[in-house]
């Protein structure tokens, strides 16, 4: 709960002032004497740490989080000694490997070995450019925001296939070869997704995307037309694939492959494995929010309205950038409470059921779903209300058939256990 | 001068003001871009050749970027970088029987046909820089000069057939590869 105060101050700063803003409001007049080719370096520098903080407090908490929830899945407590309820228990985890040995292979090649968890994490890490937390608070809106996420995503997976190659060990060499195979099969559900969102949005910008569904919650393109949430699924179940989560994390396998890739990595640059595996979580998450559950709208025209109309009232702004950044946090953490969830409920699939999956079952699907989304979208160019409901009342079965099972398994065993009246 | 509005300026695209910096850039790139290029030919070891190349088509993809050619840039990495770099990889991966693969340095007559072969693409690439009308502007940009939707209805409209053939061709491969991959597993 501490790490969720210090971002939400650190969003509310960043909410008043714009990053440029509050450079200027730290400088004063003295900004004007910095000429602009040094300002341009720094403000970069200054984005780059940003992130970089956003990734370390989002990874100390999820980790926490992901023990938690397991615990508590298995009838469990996890972590209890180290602060409240174990709050502190990453912090301390990290002090560990901090101080831990860095082992390198004697046979390994020790040049690849070391750049290995820099390119994985360097292919996370751009990403967090064009996820968007409000509309001040984010880095960089470029026009080609979701090509970007598809054409970087990729590179995490070399720095993967380098790990096992370099680690000169047979089962890291098993790992990467299985993230390699994954990567032919879920990049292509994975594309279809991106591709039938661009379509709906007309752009690829995340900003436009959000703008594109603002208004009431029967906007969001999750609810655009009954086979939305069949892309929205297939997404879902590919970005667990990209983020190398169970059921698909296979270039990982514990129990066959003894943590596969990175079996031969200790320290530090295995907690920077660590850390890149938690920011994709985090940032397939904020997209899938963007692209299906209207990005930071609340999903209350008025509200919306109201949050909106900010001419000449920079509290009303403040409000709305905060409200923008806790309702798009809240729908990202969900999802990635939903993927530590099947994390905890799935076990591991096998690699021939990966690419049946991903190919002979999301692929089909998928491509129907989108060929269909464009037939309704040049039939009803923005949307039909008739669609919608139809959507939400197909779609509402599997939903409350699901949430029937939770409450039995959970409530329903809870009152097995109350005593009846005598 | 707003300083709000030239930070904001800033951080969308490098202007007249940063233009200072697009050299160290350029020459980064081109430096990256070059070197790991030439390390292709003088490193033993296959696998690094191919992290190698990846270094170069990433180091191309920062020129791109440089031009303003943004699309172009993340294309050269989403094709090269995650499709046929992972492909590479895969294939010297599975094809592997030592420890570490090496590249035999040694000239097995292939070196007249190598270096005729370079000489040709040289002369070809050179001839063309060297004879293409480039128009040369001192005008910036427009600012939709590199938008997907352009680039959409170009592919849509005056370059139809060549999309389509390319289309028709990826069929062939894939449906050729289906078949190569079937015929393969009733035999074996």
């Amino acid at each position: 709960m501490i790490f969720g105060g210090t971002m939400l101050s650190n969003g509310l700063v960043f909410a008043r002032y714009s990053l440029a803003e509050w450079i200027q409001g730290l400088l004063g007049d003295r900004l004007e004497m910095i000429p602009e080719w040094i300002l341009f370096p720094l403000l970069m520098l200054a984005g780059c740490l940003v992130i970089i903080g956003f990734i370390t407090v989002f990874a100390l908490f999820a980790i926490w989080m992901e023990r938690k929830v397991s615990a508590h899945m298995q009838c469990r407590l996890g972590p209890m000694e180290v602060g409240f309820h174990g709050a502190l228990q990453t912090i301390a985890d990290g002090v560990k490997l901090l101080g831990k040995e860095d082992i390198v292979p004697r046979h390994a090649d020790k040049l690849l070995h070391y750049l290995a968890p820099i390119i994985v994490f360097a292919g996370v890490f751009p990403l967090f450019v064009v996820v968007p937390f409000s509309e001040k608070i984010l880095i960089s809106d470029i026009n080609l925001g979701l090509f970007f996420v598809a054409a970087v995503g990729a590179v995490e997976v070399v720095g993967v296939i380098m790990a096992g190659w370099a680690s000169n060990n047979k089962w890291s060499l098993f790992g990467a070869m299985r993230a390699a195979t994954q990567l032919v099969s879920y990049e292509i559900p994975l594309g279809l997704a991106f591709l039938t969102i661009i379509l709906l949005a007309g752009s690829f910008s995340m900003v436009d995307i959000i703008h594109q569904q603002e208004g009431w919650l029967s906007n969001w393109f999750l609810f655009h037309n009954p086979f939305m949430p069949i892309i929205f699924l297939s997404f879902f179940t590919a970005s667990l694939a990209e983020c190398k989560r169970a059921p698909f994390d296979l270039p990982e396998a514990e129990s066959e492959l003894v943590s596969g890739f990175h079996t031969e990595y200790s320290g530090m640059k295995f907690s920077i494995f660590f850390l890149a595996e938690y920011a994709a979580m985090y940032v397939v998450c904020a997209i899938a929010a963007v692209m299906f559950l209207g990005g930071w709208s609340t999903g209350i025209k008025p509200l919306e309205a109201w949050l909106a109309d900010s001419a000449g009232n920079p509290m009303r702004e403040v409000l709305s950038n905060t409200v923008h950044l806790v309702v798009i946090v809240t729908k990202s953490m969900f999802l990635v409470f939903v993927q530590m969830w099947l994390r905890w409920t799935l076990p591991r699939i096998r690699l021939d059921q990966i690419m049946h999956v991903c190919l002979k079952v999301l692929l089909p699907w998928t491509m129907v779903a989108m060929v269909a989304t464009s037939a309704i979208e040049l039939c009803w160019p923005g949307g039909n209300m008739v669609l919608t409901a139809l959507t939400i009342v197909i779609w509402s079965i599997p939903l409350l058939w699901t949430l029937k099972a939770i409450l039995d398994m959970t409530v329903g065993i809870f009152l097995k256990f109350v005593p009846s009246g005598r | 001068m707003n300083i709000l509005n030239t930070l904001s300026i800033l951080a969308a695209a490098p202007s007249e003001a940063t233009a200072i910096w697009l050299p160290v850039f350029f020459w980064t790139f081109a430096l990256v871009s070059v070197l790991s290029s030439l390390a292709v030919l003088v490193v033993k070891d296959i696998v690094r050749c191919a992290f190698l190349i990846m270094s170069s088509l990433s180091g191309l993809a920062g020129l791109y970027l440089l031009l303003g050619a943004e699309f172009l840039a993340f294309t050269q990495i989403m094709v090269y970088v995650g499709g046929i770099l992972i492909l590479i990889l895969f294939g010297v991966m599975l094809t592997n029987r030592e420890p570490l693969l090496i590249k035999r340095m040694k000239a097995t007559g292939l070196v007249a046909p190598g270096v005729l072969a370079g000489l040709i693409l040289f002369t070809a690439i050179g001839y063309s820089v060297c004879t293409v009308d480039w128009k040369v502007t001192d005008q910036p940009l427009p600012a939709d000069a590199d938008t997907p939707a352009r680039i959409g209805n170009a592919l849509m409209s005056d370059f139809i057939l060549p999309f389509e053939m390319a289309s028709v061709l990826l069929l062939v491969a894939l449906v050729g590869a289906a078949m190569a991959a079937r015929r393969g597993g009733a035999e074996g």
